[in-house]
């Protein structure tokens, strides 16, 4: 096991795919925030499927690290309709000029689709695309379903995984062994999939002992009540 | 799939296929659509059918049509949605049908918004519908209960052939919760010798209708089904009574407001508050009894509800006014903190000193 450091990163674009619920936005905001620490990074909440857990939602903790959150005008209001901030061409530029960006995609082929739109300009960019799961989301249980759902997002949104993530966890009450015991699932999902496992994600205080590497993340879900 | 990460509308979808719903119909809407997204994928793989109908009016009506067909049937929708459904609904209690309705309640009225509400708390327990009508009215509080009270409304349905509402919110559906589903209790489907789904000349022929010609023969119906709801009434009733036997302040809450009252309640213990949560789990029947029990020895009532003040007037019919029954409530979408509470815990409490 070995902690997974987000200067492995080829790419200055990260595009976060995967199944709805599987905690793509919280891996997303986490890496923001590891970018942020040497680059200006932009983190674009790209959701239009969702509209109440998202990037979004961390905009005045991450502002303060200086990332700056792009999201639909619409986010967080009553308006319950899909759009992309013009802002994102920004970023994009911006990219281009050695800044980090983050796109954080909403979930399955619905989500993904709107990707097709910056298509042409993001191929350019050779994005990373990193599909993150989790074993414990009823709809991805095995890693054939993982798989139909990845398949399933690569032809919605034009571009290939690059790379998979392993966010299995059951919240609050994760401990490691729950961890632990997906590393089969992860390790069946990379053969299957021929795509290479980037790192396992932890919340717990210790890390996994797996092999393979591992990165810890903070738990950035918007709280209710 | 023995432990999952699950949002509320999804444990919903699934405890009620594990429940032998096989039909599915809806239309979608935030806070939702994931129940909806949840049976098209999973409906096929299990021999069922997710239909997308053209209008909530359509869907209600499909539903009509196969729970008279003698099938498990549900469908779901928020606020603005269920209002459409109300004529639907009132045709299948008065054909005294079975199904299952989800209301992931957003704030209103008209179109409101999307964030979540209990201001349809009235629309439920009293009149999802024109005519002498009652439903049966369940208040999950968890993603657990989510799942376990949609395998219990396909039981409770059956056995009165009557339809159960799931009254949930758009933090509830929206919210994801470790559930055990091997921990859920689900009640076998029994026979349906009424449904018309063809006698084949062997049996003489079944007719499911609301439309009485004589008036005498309408209100023997009417009466008939009244003497279901009081056994209903009897028999049915659902609470957790968390810490009120000792208590002074009883809050009355249900669904998500529940949970942030019962951190209140603990607060105001650790202050030297004696306060108590009744939370209904049935909100009809309403467990009037109870409430008015309690009411002998507390001192004082307060009903939180994401509304403004519904639940509240038949706290104070339970309690028959004996105590004091105070309202704290936020709408519009927003939501209360156990902070909230407490302070109004404390406002009661120091007036009663």
């Amino acid at each position: 096991m070995k902690e997974f450091s987000v200067l492995e990163f080829k790419s200055d674009v990260i595009i976060v795919v995967g199944h709805f619920g599987c905690g793509k936005t919280n891996v997303s905001v986490n890496l923001a925030e590891y970018l942020s620490k040497d680059n200006k990074t932009y983190l674009i909440d790209y959701d239009n499927v969702n509209p109440y857990f998202r990037s979004a939602d961390s905009r005045d903790y991450l502002s303060g690290l200086g990332v700056t959150v792009i999201s639909s005008d619409f986010a967080n209001t009553n308006v319950d309709i899909p759009s992309v901030s013009p802002l994102v061409y920004t970023a994009l530029t911006a990219a281009q000029n050695k800044g980090k960006v983050i796109f954080d995609v909403g979930g399955d082929m619905t989500g993904a689709i709107s990707l097709g739109y910056l298509h042409d300009k993001l191929k350019e960019l050779h994005p990373e695309v990193l599909y993150v799961f989790s074993a414990y989301r009823p709809l991805t249980d095995t890693p054939e379903k993982a798989y139909q759902i990845l398949k399933e997002i690569e032809a919605s949104c034009g571009f290939s995984v690059t790379a998979l993530v392993n966010n299995s966890n059951t919240g609050a009450a994760t401990d490691l062994s729950d961890i632990e015991e997906t590393d089969g699932y992860a390790k069946k999902l990379s053969e299957i999939s021929a795509i290479p496992l980037l790192f396992t994600s932890y919340m717990t205080e210790k890390a996994p002992d797996i092999d393979g590497e591992v990165l810890k993340i903070k738990n950035r879900t918007k709280i209710l009540f | 799939m023995a432990k999952v990460l699950i949002k509320g509308n999804e444990a919903v979808a699934e405890a009620a296929i594990r429940s032998g719903c096989r039909y599915y119909f809806g239309y979608p809407i935030t806070p939702q659509t994931e129940i909806a997204e949840y049976m098209a994928k999973k409906m096929p793989t299990v021999g069922g059918l997710c239909l997308q109908a053209e209008s909530e009016v359509a869907a209600i009506n499909m539903v009509y049509g196969a729970s008279a067909s003698g099938v498990r049937v549900m469908t779901s929708s928020s606020s603005p949605g269920i209002s459409l459904k109300s004529e639907g609904v009132s045709y299948i209690v008065g054909c005294d049908l079975p199904c299952v309705i989800l209301n992931v309640q957003r704030g209103g009225p008209g179109l409101g918004g999307i964030q979540p509400s209990q201001s349809d708390y009235y629309q439920a327990t009293k009149a999802l519908g024109h005519g002498d009508m009652q439903l049966f009215v369940l208040a999950p509080s968890s993603v657990q209960e989510m799942a376990q009270l949609t395998a219990d409304a396909f039981g409770i349905a059956d056995k009165y052939r009557m339809p159960v509402l799931l009254l949930a919110d758009g933090a509830l559906g929206q919210m994801m919760e470790p559930v055990d589903f091997d921990a859920l209790k689900f009640t076998p489907e029994p026979e349906k010798p009424w449904a018309v789904n063809g006698h084949g000349g062997k049996r003489k022929k079944n007719i499911i209708t609301s439309l009485f010609l004589k008036p005498e023969e309408l209100e023997a119906n009417v009466l008939e089904r009244d003497k279901k709801y009081k056994e209903v009434d009897a028999n049915e009733v659902r609470y957790e009574n968390y810490l009120c036997d000792d208590a002074d302040i009883i809050i009355v809450s249900f669904g998500i407001t529940a949970r942030i009252s019962k951190a209140a309640v603990n607060e105001a213990r650790k202050q030297g508050v004696k306060a108590g949560l009744l939370r209904p789990i049935t909100l009809s029947p309403f467990p009037s009894e109870i409430l008015n029990k309690l009411a002998d020895n507390a001192s004082a009532f307060l009903s939180v509800e994401l509304n403004m003040g519904q639940m509240v007037n038949d706290v104070k019919l339970a309690t028959e006014c004996k105590k004091p029954v105070y309202f704290y409530g936020r709408t519009g979408g927003s939501l209360m903190s156990s902070d909230d509470v407490l302070d109004e815990i404390k406002k009661i409490s120091g007036g009663l000193k």
